[in-house]
């Protein structure tokens, strides 16, 4: 039935709906409230396999205070229209601005975006939602603070709430997001306003300094979860170290990334090499330098042997190992020899540092944002295949070589069924290791779509058999992808969902939770 | 970045000679403001660019427009953020066409929401050689006002090769203007699927199953025969034999607010496939969005 509104929230009739949009308009004023396709068309933009008009919102509202977003939740609570929450966290190809619902309305927190304070001598920052990492390094610019982010891929339009958020991750030694969050401002769905740990005391300072507080740590439910809205976000900086060597390590077959990992691992574990350690393999790093289409012809997946051979006309490695040392010049020297001593053993390794590639964009963009600067050439990934369509695959295993290759054949059998790719990387954190797969389809091709679903469907049913849980996933995911971690932790969540949101207005279907 | 004008005095000599021939092909509509509005062609460093441009510029003409405005990026969107956040934040007012490759789309969009776009239509526009031999165009339109694909058809329908086109509304018509109308083309037969959120398939060449097949439309049973119907409001005055430069033409033309049928429907699809379908050569690939700042 055609309505004013391009979806409406499911189980609220339009007249409902016309009551809760009028009172948002009083909160925040008509321009704030947008119900007009026009307005709502860069919301509704997926990059996943299925119909956009299953996550399209019904309203996009935009709130600047805590003051009105506490006014939302009770108009939410007295209408039963459920938010979905974003900020500055960019979820490409994890369901983008889109909500996990159709008909959800967006509260869209971008421009609550004060950066409340930034200390240099404890090196933290206090936020609000809407901050972006780019808003954060001009500021460092401008008043001459030697402190560094920690940023994704989307670095500059990126920030630190959205992606810590939703437990995103960078490249610099601070590149666990989370690990380095500290102290939250929530608003409760019942409009109630918490502050976590040390923000609990009105005239505590010690709020960005110490994350425990007293009691249960609590943070950590309102990351990849729909219990409270964070309007203020604490987290530390890293001081600008005075050298930072990134360097690029290559080896030439598939085989090798059993060594580089039992080689990097006790290198991170012990310290030697601070920031996590990626291994990429070719495709994930080819758009930047080649077209598909110079290697392949006709449908199905890229052969082994078009691979060798882009790889050699691009003097790539098949697997491109990045890192960066950060300290002094004596601390950088000597940890150097430790890794080139390490790697160099086998003879397979070939090293790679600034003064050998030049302007080379592989190493480049690596290199920034190993020093937490603004660089988004990652995502010439999209430009593989093109077409628009995109899923990051996110397994975890332990950091061990044995991990490594029975993985990657596993994710190339299952992608190769279904005509696509192998764009993956390994990442080493400490003692676990991220294996990244992001899963680029033609969207424009319906056959291609109906693959690329199949395959994702595969991929997690396949992955977590074998006890590789998935630590992120896209929007029309989320409910497969929180069954793989058992009943008893999804009926935790369920009750704590109830407790505290007993409407179910906030982000209902994040994580699977409802 | 270079920017660049159209010559003026090639548009007024344009417009002229069309409107030189008595009676003009195309008309505004009424709920169309565009004429009012700056229009700017921003072109991201595509291969698609040159043609595209050209495509842009012969509507123009076509339409007696001599305003457009052409933004040549030198850099790309990955590495050019701040050179488009300012241009965005500059162009107040103004109606953008832009042509991106699929990573820049992808940080485009982010960048446009961000200041409060009004999105009227989005495009995938895809020509592979390692997929299907049909070229194919993904749109979303807003509303029917907004509506690219129509044009397009009867645009590529001119060359040899087969094409899909599928268009997606966001707002459904009005219930006033609920009325059954459906585009129409000499070749094509057109079916409405039965239900609440009606599709129309417009197919040349090939049967409904084989359409819906090429289309990926997978209700087989509910579609009613659409009795055809001749739109001369998108009737086909100016040609080419490159299926880019028609989309730019389509694109632009549909920007500048020229008259096509309103289909009523929440989605619509177009297959056409020809006895002799010449197979794409080459791997083409690019995102268009229309969009008022």
């Amino acid at each position: 039935m055609a309505s004013k509104y391009i979806a409406l929230p499911k189980g609220v009739s339009e007249k409902s709906f016309d009551a809760a949009v009028k009172e948002f308009r009083r909160v925040l004023g008509e321009a704030h409230v947008l119900v007009k396709a026009e307005q709502l068309a860069p919301y509704t933009k997926t990059m996943m396999p299925v119909p956009d008009a299953d996550h399209t919102a019904s309203a996009a509202i935009m709130a600047t205070t805590v003051e009105q977003i506490q006014k939302i939740v009770g108009i939410c609570n007295k209408y039963k229209v459920p938010i979905w929450t974003i900020s500055t966290g960019k979820n490409l190809g994890y369901g983008s601005a889109a909500p996990a619902e159709r008909g959800q309305v967006v509260l869209d927190l971008h421009r609550m975006n004060r950066i409340l304070e930034v200390d240099g001598d404890l090196c933290y920052a206090l936020v609000e939602p809407g901050v972006t990492y780019r808003q954060l390094y001009d500021y460092f610019q401008e008043h001459k603070l030697p402190l560094w982010l920690s940023v994704p891929a989307p670095s500059a339009i990126a920030g630190p709430t959205g992606n810590t958020m939703d437990r995103g991750v960078g490249y610099t030694p601070y590149g666990e997001h989370f690990l380095n969050a500290c102290g939250m401002e929530v608003v409760l769905a019942n409009g109630e306003i918490l502050r976590t740990a040390m923000g609990g005391l009105s005239k505590s300072n010690t709020w960005q300094c110490f994350k425990w507080g007293y009691g249960p740590y609590l943070d950590g439910i309102f990351t990849q979860s729909n219990y409270g809205i964070v309007t203020k976000f604490g987290f530390w900086l890293q001081p600008a170290p005075p050298v930072c060597k990134p360097f690029q390590i290559q080896y030439q077959n598939e085989a090798d990334v059993e060594e580089i990992v039992e080689i990097m691992r006790p290198l991170r574990i012990s310290g030697v090499i601070p920031n996590s350690g990626v291994i990429a393999h070719a495709l994930y790093e080819a758009a930047l330098k080649a077209k598909r289409s110079d290697y392949v012809k006709g449908p199905g997946s890229i052969s082994d042997d078009a691979v060798r051979q882009l790889v050699s006309d691009h003097k790539m490695g098949i697997w491109n190992v990045y890192a960066a040392l950060y300290g002094t010049k004596e601390q950088v020297d000597v940890n150097w020899k430790i890794v080139t001593d390490a790697f160099g053993k086998s003879g397979k390794a070939k090293f790679l540092t600034e003064e050998d590639v030049g302007d080379d964009p592989q190493f480049g963009y690596r290199a920034v944002l190993m020093r937490g600067g603004m660089d988004m050439r990652e995502f010439s990934l999209y430009n593989w295949r093109g077409g628009g369509g995109s899923l990051w695959f996110a397994p975890v295993s332990q950091a061990r070589g044995s991990e490594t290759l029975k993985q990657m054949k596993l994710a190339k059998q299952i992608l190769s069924r279904h005509g696509l790719d192998y764009t993956g990387e390994f990442i080493v954190g400490l003692r676990d290791m991220h294996h990244i797969l992001d899963m680029v389809y033609d969207r424009t091709d319906p056959e291609m779509t109906k693959a690329a679903y199949q395959c994702f469907d595969e991929l997690i049913t396949e992955f977590s058999a074998l006890g590789y849980g998935s630590y992120r996933t896209n929007t029309a995911f989320m409910n497969k992808v929180a069954e793989t971690y058992g009943p008893v932790q999804r009926s935790i969540n369920r009750r704590l969902k109830k407790a505290l949101d007993p409407n179910g207005i906030l982000a209902p279907g994040k994580s699977g939770i409802r | 970045m270079e920017v660049d004008r159209r010559s003026l005095m090639k548009g007024v000599l344009a417009g002229g000679a069309f409107l030189a021939l008595g009676v003009p092909s195309w008309a505004f509509a009424d709920r169309s403001p565009q004429k009012s509005k700056q229009c700017v062609l921003l072109l991201g460093g595509t291969s698609a660019d040159g043609l595209f441009k050209s495509g842009a510029r012969a509507a123009c003409a076509d339409m007696a427009y001599e305003g457009l405005r052409t933004v040549q990026l030198k850099e790309g969107v990955l590495t050019g953020t701040d050179t488009i956040t300012g241009l965005l934040n500059q162009s107040r007012g103004a109606r953008w066409i832009t042509v991106l490759d699929d990573a820049g789309a992808v940080i485009f969009l982010e960048l446009a929401r961000s200041v409060g776009v009004r999105m009227l239509s989005m495009g995938v526009h895809a020509c592979s050689t390692d997929g299907p031999s049909y070229i194919r165009h993904d749109l979303t339109s807003t509303s029917q006002d907004h509506s690219v694909g129509g044009l397009l058809a009867s645009h590529v329908l001119q060359q040899s090769e087969d094409f899909c086109i599928t268009e997606h509304f966001l707002r459904e018509p009005p219930a006033e203007e609920r009325a059954l109308t459906s585009w129409g083309a000499p070749g094509f037969s057109s079916h409405r699927s039965a239900g609440p959120d009606p599709i129309h398939v417009h197919c040349s060449g090939c049967s409904l199953p084989d359409g819906r097949r090429l289309l990926g439309l997978e209700a087989t049973e509910g579609w009613i025969p659409i009795p055809p119907q001749v739109c001369t409001r998108e009737s086909v005055t100016w040609r080419s034999e490159n299926w880019v430069v028609s989309v730019g033409y389509a694109i632009t033309a549909s920007a500048l607010g020229v008259d096509t049928v309103p289909e009523s429907c929440a989605s619509r699809a177009f297959a056409h496939q020809s006895r002799n379908g010449r197979r794409a050569q080459r791997a083409e690939r690019f995102v268009s969005f229309v969009m008022d700042i």
